[in-house]
Formats: structure tokens, C-alpha cells, sequence
């Protein structure tokens, strides 16, 4: 277990550094300098080539690129070239907001999706089946940004429910946060739910159709506890991955949502930055993005055991 | 005599069918006396196992029962209340299911789910009382380590393991009929033959009815008092097993009969050709990696084994599950890497050869594998499967590939097959395209590595009998891994008897089979039932 634990946070290492490099070069083959960007056109070529050594642009690519690495290392993740910000929390700051929607938007999500795909698959073919299955196949095809519009145009300013722009800390007022918030989730969660229950109505008819689930009834176990007790485990295993690359898929950009509901997210601070050639931000946040990404997905393998413990005999 | 006691199952005109009308099972009658093991035999799509479904109301999704009465002690269950049914279930009539790898929960520990059926069917036992009980009866199916083994799930065991916690946890509430449905043919012989036991014994104690569902005619011959015969859900013979198989009235019975593999001798004489493969001291070494607090450990799946093919040849290797007989043939193929020893084949060291030697070896040896349901590519036409191996071949044209396809799906009795795909073929059907694919190239060596063991007994004949025809006109050699002796028998020149990784007899086909004084051998032999039923029936 713990070498399994250190092999995999091993194997990370190549993937992050990969992961940097690429968004170092990529970043800079873009074409646009950050510091004309930030002072405007009218600026004289002294001040451009004093800011830029200021930042350490004039460096070779490879310097550059090992010395943010190192400084990297020890979580320093630079300024912003913009607005002179340390990056690092910058992006914490910025991911609290992204995070605490996401998380709340899946387990949401989950709860609704795995019981409702299991009732499907259970009465397969029956009319909740076709319902079901329907539904979730619509959400699926909805744009998230249709989506939210049209929640913020009947909410926002029909109703008047909700405020429509703007975003206040959970620190400051709670229940003020959650009415800015409460859109964007509900966005999300009916995204997901048409991923989530398809995908727990599949690996449920799976299962159900396995001899073990007809043992069990011919033991003389009730439906309920044949859903609960035997499909359940064994239906949540393949569910339970998906979560794992949908919630780090997620944690990394929201952008569209961000945008629609004017959130101070992850997904946004990434969007800006790469409008102004904000090179520390990119690099921050992608990196941020991919070692989330890891430790989501590191932590999502070593739960699956709970639910099939085959896996851990390999 | 039996007039006053009714017997303890009996199913009057039973018919299922789909929803749409077609009927699966029609009309088929039979009954089950105390203490009585009654056998109902038939190939795949007989209906036997829509039969025991339908008496604990188990049947699939889309069958259902149209008519017919099911008596359990008298009492017609055929349309009992929901909770009547489930009181049934498990408490009255017990049922084991083929596949022990799949009828166990993998995420659910084992004593927990013997423990479920206790739960349901003696609510007034304390958990204490539950858990004993289950170590006692696990224990009485000869597994000793029982408290660990309650811990465990059902991955740490083996199939044969797994079907005696299956027994042990239906037996456990002593149930008046146990349905047990083709309990043991995922198991190899020598195991079977121990489950089987162990559940004639187990019922013969408790004083349990058994509905014994089968394909295998041995195992009716050897266990059931009677029989009852399917042909595509209709009841075409039943009576006394000793009339029955003895002396088949129907043709269809008689097919079935027929179709159990006879020692047949060889003719020896065409053979003694060249040498095209000879092993020695092959070792193939598994590494299985440590736990936390666990060494990393070898696993020596193949210890030293020396063996050689003559040209035309066919040299069985037998030997029950982990023997080592599977690992061989792929280390022969290089598909697994021999950790030591030499292969040669007609004369090229195979282990030292580079990307050409291999290259040509491949072309000059082919695999047939145990399972034709993953073999064959279910995307691709039978043609694209079958003519695969004919891409790499530079010098023909492309209507002479053509013709080649058809020519070889011919030999294998599939004219016109080659815009079929996968799943619209039967098992046997499948199993001659692998045969098809693997003789396209005109290998020299063939490797059968359990070619018939997951086909029905009338096909698993015509299966053997095609690669004897087709080895007569093409003259390859071949290397027939199989379990089943009666099988080996009708096939091998020479037989290797493995165990444990190692050889531990080898020689002429009759001479291994009626003169062998190795134990191992002579428990394989005594657990062939095929064996013992022609025997029975020559007498």
C-alpha cells in the first residue's frame, strides 16, 4: 500500500514537468508582449527593455524556465506581470470560489444521478426507464452557457430570485454567498447529471444481469436489499471513476459558467490572464490545475477498492 | 407406492416462452421423489436451465411462464405470493448456479454472504450462533482455514473453492430440493469430480431432493438416478439414467450418447516425421509483486519441462487447472517469456531469434484458443478475421486471397460465411473460424490450447473430428492442451501428463491410458466421467 501510494506520486513527477514546459513554450509562442500589452503603445523602448528585465523576460527560454521551476518548487509562483500580485494565492484565492461550487454541484449531482440511473436500470425498458434515459440524454446535450443564461433570464430578472451579477465570500455573509452561487451550481448539477446517471444506469443493467444478483434473489433476498446490498458496490465502481475525472476536469475550468454568472473563479482568472500575456498566471494556474487533476484521481484510485476489492490483489 | 407422499417437485406441461410467443420450453414434465437425483440433460438452447429458473420464478427478463403447474411437496408454487416465494427461496429450495466466478458478489465478503441467507431464513439465530455455523459447514465442504476464509472475498479463491462456499452456503439451511444447475462444468475434471461428491454426499446426509441441470452425459451416468432428456425445449426421452443412456430409444438421445469421446486407436505408422519443435528445460517464472509488508515473490508456473512435436504428430498435454499446461504452450509462442531453457523449432533456436526469425516462426505456427466468444474480434466479418493473416503476405493477388478465405472457411463446413459477423455464430460456428483463421497460412505447428472445453458435447465431437480430417490433409503438427481425457484420447499420439508446473509422465496415448501407474495420472483417469460411462455402456 504505501509503496503502491509512492510509485504513483512518483509517476506524477514527469507528468507535471511535462505539463510546465509545454505551457511555458506554448505560452510564449503566442504572439503579444506582455509588458507593450501593459504599457500601452505610447511607452518608449527604455522603459519597455527596464520592466522586461525587471521580470526576468530577457533571460534565454531554458533559464527562465529553470529558474521559475525552482522557485516553483518551493510554492513561489512568481508576480503577476499585470498588476504586480503574488500567483500563488492569487490562484488559491480564485479556486476556493471554482471549488466550493464544483464539490457541492457533484455530490449533489451523485446523489441524485445514482439512484435514478439504478431505478432505471432495475425497470429497464420500462416507461421510467424511457424517461429517465430522455432526460438525461438532454441535459447532456445542453451548453452550459444556454443553460445558465436562460436559468439567469427566468430567476435573475423575471423573478427576481437571485441577484444576477457579483459574487460575496462565505466569509463575509453566508447566506448572502449562497444566493450568488446557487445558480451556477444548479447549472452544473444538471449538466452532470445526464454524465452521471447514464453512466450509473449502464454499469447497473451490467450487474444486475451477473449470476450472482440471481443467487442472490435465490436466496430469498428482497429487491431492495438485491439493489442496495449486491448491485450497489458493484454498480458505483465505474460511476465512481467517471467522478473522479469529472470532478478534476471541473476543479481545473469552469470558465463558461465563471463568465455567465461573473464569478471570480479559477476558470476566469486563467481566461484574463491569457488575454493580457499574464505569463505567471498561466503557468500558475495550469500548473495548479494539473496537480489537482493528480491528487483528484490519486485519490479517487485508492477508494476504488471499497468498492471492488479485486483491484487491490493486482 | 408412493401414492400417499407427493413427490417433492413436480412440474406438470411446462411451457416459457417469450413475450412474443415463441416458445423456449414446451411442454415438459417431470418430478423429483425424495431423496431422488434427477438429471435433466440437453445441450445449449434446450431450455434445461429456463426449467429450474422457472420453479423459484427466476426466469430472465422477457420469458415468462405461459403454462404448467410446479408442485413443491404438493403445494402448486407457480404463481405463490411474493413473500411465499421468497420464503421458498433459499429456505426450501436451494440453488447453485454454473459459473462460480460470477455467482459469488466480488465486492462482499464470504461469510457475510452465507451468513445473508441464515438472516433471511432463521431470524431468530444470533450473529454469534450465524457465524459458527457457517465456519462448521464450510469446514464439512473440506475447507479448513474456514475463520479466514469468512474474512475473505471471493477473488482469493480458486473456481473449484468458490463452488464448494457456493454449496456450503445453499446446503447450510438444509433445503428440501436443491436445484443445481450445470454446478461443474466451468471446473476441470479433477475438480468436478470432487464437488460432485461433495454434493451427492451433502444431499444423501440431509436428505435433499436434487434437480441436477447438465450437458455432460458422464455426469448424468455417474450421479442421477433419472433422467430427463431436452431437445429445443421439448421433453424427447426420460426414464431410469441406466435405461436412458444404456439403451436410447430416441435418435436424438442416441446422438448425445454417441457423441462422448471413445478411445479410438490410431493408426501410428504415418507418423515419425522430422522434428519441428523441440523444448528443453523450459522454466517460465511469474513475478507477483510484494504488498506493503510482503516480499515480491516467483511464481514457477512451468519447472523444466522437455518435450518434442514430430511432423503430422498430435502430443496432448494434460493436467488439471495450474498445472501449467496453458503457460506452456503460450511460453512455446513466446506470448509469455520462459525465464530459462531452450525452444527449437526445426532446428532455430527460438529464444535467441531476432524480429525476421520470429517473424517466420509466427507464420509457421498458430494458436486456437480456449474461448471463441473473446477470440474473434466482434467488429470484423468472419472474411476480414479469417484473411487477417493473409495481409502480411506480399505475393498475392487480391483475388487470390479472396479465393484462399473461402476455400478455408469451406474446409471448416462455413461456405458463404464471410459477411457474417461474431455474434451471429453459435459457439461450435465460432470455434471453426478460429480453426479457419489459424490454418489459412498452412501453419506447420498448431498450438489447441483447450480448443473444445467451452462447447456443448455433440459439438465439442465434430470440433475434434474436423481437426483430425483437416491435420490428415494438411499434415500439420499439433499440440492439444486440454483437461479432458476422453478428448485427448480420440485425438493425441502422445500424451504429457503435467502437474504442478512438471512433467510427471509422458508416452503413447493407450499406453499412458491403460497401463499408467503414476498417481496424479490415474486420478485424472478416475475423474473422467466420459471415461468410466463408456465403460459402463460397452458393458
Amino acid at each position: 500500500m504505501g509503496r503502491y501510494l509512492l510509485g504513483r506520486l512518483l509517476t506524477t513527477i514527469p507528468t507535471l514537468l511535462l505539463v510546465s514546459f509545454s505551457v511555458f513554450l506554448l505560452i510564449r509562442l503566442v504572439p503579444g508582449d506582455p509588458i507593450v500589452l501593459m504599457l500601452g503603445d505610447a511607452a518608449d523602448e527604455e522603459t519597455v527593455r527596464d520592466i522586461r528585465e525587471a521580470y526576468g523576460l530577457e533571460k534565454p527560454f531554458f533559464v527562465q524556465f529553470g529558474l521559475w521551476l525552482l522557485k516553483a518548487m518551493s510554492g513561489d509562483l512568481g508576480t503577476s506581470i499585470s498588476n504586480g500580485a503574488a500567483v500563488a494565492p492569487l490562484i488559491l484565492d480564485r479556486f476556493q470560489v471554482s471549488a466550493s461550487i464544483v464539490v457541492i454541484a457533484i455530490v449533489v449531482a451523485v446523489a441524485i444521478s445514482v439512484p435514478l440511473g439504478m431505478i432505471a436500470a432495475w425497470r429497464q425498458n420500462s416507461l421510467t426507464d424511457i424517461l429517465v434515459v430522455g432526460g438525461a440524454t438532454l441535459l447532456l446535450s445542453l451548453p452550459s452557457f444556454w443553460l445558465g443564461l436562460l436559468l439567469l433570464l427566468l430567476f435573475g430578472l423575471k423573478l427576481g430570485w437571485v441577484p444576477v451579477v457579483g459574487y460575496i465570500s462565505f466569509a463575509e455573509d453566508w447566506q448572502g454567498a449562497l444566493t450568488y452561487i446557487l445558480l451556477p451550481i444548479v447549472t452544473l448539477i444538471l449538466i452532470e447529471i445526464g454524465v452521471v446517471t447514464r453512466m450509473a444506469r449502464a454499469s447497473t443493467v451490467e450487474v444486475l444481469r451477473l449470476e450472482y444478483i440471481t443467487h442472490a434473489r435465490a436466496k430469498g433476498v428482497s429487491e431492495g436489499s438485491v439493489l442496495m446490498r449486491h448491485a450497489l458496490p458493484n454498480a458505483f465502481a465505474p460511476t465512481w471513476t467517471l467522478i473522479g475525472l469529472l470532478l478534476g476536469n471541473l476543479l481545473g475550468g469552469i470558465a463558461v459558467v465563471e463568465t455567465v454568472f461573473t464569478l471570480p473563479g479559477l476558470g476566469r482568472l486563467l481566461v484574463d490572464a491569457i488575454f493580457a500575456r499574464d505569463y505567471p498566471i498561466i503557468q500558475g494556474c495550469l500548473l495548479f490545475t494539473a496537480v489537482i487533476y493528480v491528487i483528484v484521481n490519486l485519490i479517487v484510485d485508492l477508494c476504488y477498492p471499497l468498492f471492488d476489492p479485486r483491484v487491490m490483489a493486482e | 407406492m408412493q401414492s400417499e407422499i407427493p413427490p417433492v417437485l413436480e412440474i406438470t406441461g411446462l411451457k416459457i416462452g417469450l413475450l412474443q410467443g415463441q416458445l423456449v420450453v414446451d411442454d415438459v414434465s417431470l418430478s423429483v421423489g425424495r431423496g431422488e437425483v434427477v438429471a435433466v440433460v440437453g445441450e445449449s438452447g434446450s431450455g434445461k436451465t429456463m426449467v429450474a429458473r422457472s420453479v423459484l420464478g427466476l426466469l430472465p427478463p422477457g420469458l415468462a411462464r405461459s403454462e404448467g403447474i410446479i408442485r413443491f411437496n404438493g403445494e402448486a408454487i407457480q404463481q405463490a405470493p411474493w413473500k411465499r416465494m421468497r420464503a421458498l427461496r433459499g429456505g426450501e429450495i436451494g440453488m447453485v448456479f454454473q459459473e462460480p466466478m460470477v455467482s459469488l458478489n466480488p465486492a462482499i465478503r464470504i461469510g457475510k454472504q452465507m451468513e445473508e441467507g441464515l438472516a433471511i431464513h432463521r431470524p431468530k439465530m444470533g450473529r454469534e450462533e450465524r457465524r459458527k455455523l457457517c465456519a462448521d459447514m464450510l469446514r464439512r465442504v473440506g475447507i479448513d482455514d474456514a475463520e479466514r476464509c469468512l474474512m475473505a472475498f471471493p477473488h482469493e479463491f480458486s473456481g473449484g473453492m468458490r463452488q464448494r462456499m457456493m454449496l456450503a452456503s445453499v446446503m447450510m439451511l438444509e433445503p428440501k430440493l436443491l436445484i443445481a444447475d450445470e454446478p461443474t462444468t466451468a471446473l476441470d475434471s479433477l475438480t468436478q469430480r470432487e464437488v460432485l461428491d461433495l454434493m451427492v454426499g451433502l444431499t444423501r446426509e440431509m436428505g435433499t431432493a436434487v434437480l441436477l441441470i447438465t450437458h455432460d452425459l458422464g455426469v448424468v451416468a455417474r450421479y442421477s438416478q433419472r433422467c430427463v432428456v431436452l431437445e429445443k425445449g421439448r421433453l424427447v426421452e426420460s426414464g431410469p439414467t441406466a435405461q436412458v443412456i444404456g439403451a436410447p430409444r430416441e435418435l436424438y438421445t442416441r446422438r448425445l450418447v454417441e457423441a462422448i469421446p471413445r478411445p479410438r486407436p490410431r493408426d501410428g505408422a504415418e507418423r515419425a516425421g522430422e522434428v519441428v519443435l523441440s523444448v528443453e528445460k523450459l522454466h517460465v517464472t511469474f513475478r507477483r509483486r510484494g504488498g506493503l509488508f510482503q516480499r515480491a515473490t516467483d511464481m514457477r508456473a512451468v519447472k523444466g519441462v522437455d518435450l518434442t512435436v514430430r511432423a503430422g504428430e498430435t502430443v496432448a498435454v494434460v493436467g488439471g487447472s495450474g498445472s501449467g499446461k496453458t503457460t506452456l504452450g503460450r511460453a512455446i509462442l513466446r506470448l509469455v517469456e520462459p525465464s530459462g531453457g531452450t525452444i527449437r523449432f526445426k532446428g532455430m533456436p527460438l529464444l535467441q531469434a531476432g524480429r525476421a526469425g520470429m517473424h517466420s516462426f509466427r507464420m509457421a505456427c498458430q494458436l486456437i484458443s480456449q474461448d471463441p466468444y473473446s477470440s474473434l474480434d466482434p467488429r470484423m466479418r468472419v472474411g476480414d478475421i479469417v484473411g487477417e493473416a493473409l495481409r502480411l503476405l506480399d505475393g498475392m493477388s487480391a483475388s487470390g486471397k479472396h479465393s484462399r478465405i473461402e476455400e478455408a472457411l469451406a474446409e471448416v463446413g462455413l461456405a458463404g460465411y464471410e459477411r457474417r459477423f461474431p455474434h451471429q455464430l453459435s459457439g461450435g460456428q465460432r470455434q471453426r473460424v478460429a480453426i479457419a483463421r489459424a490454418l489459412i497460412r498452412r501453419p506447420e505447428l498448431v498450438i489447441a490450447d483447450e480448443p473444445i472445453s467451452a462447447l456443448d458435447m455433440t459439438i465439442q465431437k465434430q470440433i475434434l473430428d474436423l481437426l483430425e480430417s483437416l491435420q490428415r490433409s494438411h499434415g500439420f503438427s499439433c499440440l492439444f492442451i486440454s483437461h479432458d481425457l476422453a478428448a485427448v484420447r480420440q485425438i493425441a499420439n502422445r500424451v504429457i501428463v503435467m502437474q504442478e508446473g512438471r512433467i510427471v509422465e509422458q508416452g503413447e496415448t493407450e499406453a499412458v491410458f491403460e497401463r499408467s501407474d503414476h498417481p496424479y495420472t490415474r486420478a485424472l483417469l478416475e475423474a473422467s466421467p466420459a471415461l468410466t460411462l463408456s465403460r459402463k455402456a460397452i458393458l
